[in-house]
């Protein structure tokens, strides 16, 4: 760490928080991308309620570009 | 909400000019304090809460702003209430400049963070109405994004400029700034008043039907005091730092660089995500950016950060809009936009004060800059959180 006085306790707890966050939440997300079934934020399984719905999974070009269209207007 | 347009070109050109608006509220408002509060905080002898106390009265501007926006834009029309807000950021820009006043300043950054909000959500909503086709819609907007990042790099070359005398040179910095902001008045105005019509239908929405988006709303809450934080006090560590010799300002403009690139190439990754996933990638990675400037020395450190934060953060909005339109009905969309974008904005009030909080009780901004990855780390994993959509939305 980079710290050119007596490191206090914040000095100290502080980075070891971030990073073990850090890594836990990139832990995490991969599960999460990975696991077809095991989290609510699933993205495989997010997929799997669509069979029940007759729109495509993929969104089509115009509709990615309509949605960015949307995304700046409550910055 | 769309209408024809002459010619590409033409498209192309009055997005440039909107894109003024992007730049003169986000980078030239808000980001490049981050670059004039070093001098000022040592000619005006603030603490770094007060510093940070600055730029969170330009983010309660902007939520009021934010609120009142779409009520004035129909009273007085949208380009007008564009114009005006505009010239008025450009005009607070220069006022900053007067006074040394901490009240004073305080006001200023409020009313700044007021006007922005105006020339840059409706700014948004005029380039959106360029546009005569979907598949050209996206293009301008990106366009439009893509005006913040080189507004950094605008700021990243002419704050330093007017700091080459010392640090007095702050007042001379709003000065130049503000003057750049009103060069860029008449294309900006041009370009609103070419724009399209923005169609403008009755919203709907209740806080009941908002339930399902409760972790997207708080991770992006968490997410906008990280990102403002980090934003707000980077060059003043890297001038602390020294940084093994690398210009703050290269950094910057660095950062500036990865955004207007980056946010080119975000959206059409993150439609593709459902659930939590999407937020919670952009938050992880601007989580990992932020690592490499707080634990190690030198240029390559610096550059990392500058490249994997800016090109990430620059996300954050389109991810969280694309889980709102999964979530909630087309109709209630511009409400839970709403309900988010506050969250975001009070984050981003609150964080830079955390920030320097931080920094004022340990003496080092490293360690209050060490908040930001906790903030953003903690939002990515309450993203995580967010279920995936019952349905796809019917959009």
């Amino acid at each position: 760490m980079k710290t050119q006085r007596s490191p206090g306790v914040l000095d100290v707890i502080l980075p070891v928080v971030a990073i073990r966050l850090a890594a836990l939440t990139m832990a995490a997300l991969i599960f999460v991308t990975l696991h077809p079934r095991g989290a609510p934020g699933g993205a495989i399984a997010a997929r799997a309620p669509v069979t029940s719905v007759p729109t495509p999974v993929e969104p089509s070009a115009a509709k990615v570009d309509e949605e960015l269209g949307d995304m700046l207007l409550h910055d | 909400m769309i209408e024809p347009a002459a010619s590409r070109s033409g498209e192309v050109a009055r997005a440039v000019g909107l894109a003024i608006a992007s730049a003169i509220a986000l980078s030239f408002s808000r980001f490049a304090y981050a670059l004039l509060l070093p001098p000022m905080r040592e000619e005006l002898a603030l603490t770094y809460a007060q510093a940070g106390s600055l730029n969170a009265a330009n983010g309660i501007g902007y939520v009021a702003g934010a609120v009142a926006s779409a009520g004035i834009a129909r009273k007085w029309g949208t380009v007008r209430s564009f114009q005006i807000g505009l010239l008025v950021s450009a005009l607070v820009l220069l006022a900053t400049a007067l006074t040394s006043d901490l009240k004073l300043l305080f006001l200023i950054r409020t009313v700044g963070g007021f006007s922005t909000a105006f020339a840059f959500i409706l700014g948004a909503a005029l380039v959106s109405s360029i546009s005569s086709s979907p598949a050209r819609s996206g293009t301008l907007i990106g366009i439009y994004m893509a005006g913040a990042g080189i507004g950094i790099v605008v700021s990243g070359v002419a704050v330093p400029f007017a700091l080459r005398q010392g640090i007095a040179g702050w007042r001379e910095g709003w000065v130049l700034l503000g003057a750049l902001g009103l060069l860029g008045i008449a294309p900006a105005w041009w370009a609103a008043g070419r724009a399209g019509t923005v169609a403008r239908g009755a919203p709907t929405g209740h806080f009941g039907e908002m339930r399902p988006l409760a972790p997207t709303a708080l991770g992006y809450g968490l997410f906008g005091a990280g990102y403002a934080g980090f934003m707000t006090f980077i060059i003043a560590l890297l001038r602390q730092d020294g940084q093994g010799g690398i210009d703050p300002a290269l950094v910057w403009i660095v950062l500036g660089m990865a955004s207007a690139v980056c946010v080119l190439l975000w959206g059409g990754f993150l439609a593709r995500l459902s659930g939590g996933v999407g937020p919670a990638l952009v938050y992880a990675l601007a989580t990992l950016g932020t690592l490499p400037l707080l634990m190690w020395s030198g240029a390559s450190a610096a550059l990392a950060t500058a490249l994997v934060f800016g090109g990430s953060v620059i996300a954050g909005p389109a991810s969280i809009t694309i889980v709102a339109k999964q979530q909630v009905a087309a109709s209630s969309l511009p409400f839970a936009l709403s309900i988010l974008t506050v969250m975001f904005s009070l984050g981003q009030a609150l964080g830079p004060v955390l920030a320097g909080i931080v920094t004022d009780m340990t003496g080092s901004v490293a360690a209050g800059l060490w908040t930001s990855p906790i903030l953003l780390a903690l939002g990515a994993g309450l993203s995580l959180l967010q279920p995936a959509a019952p349905r796809l939305s019917a959009a």
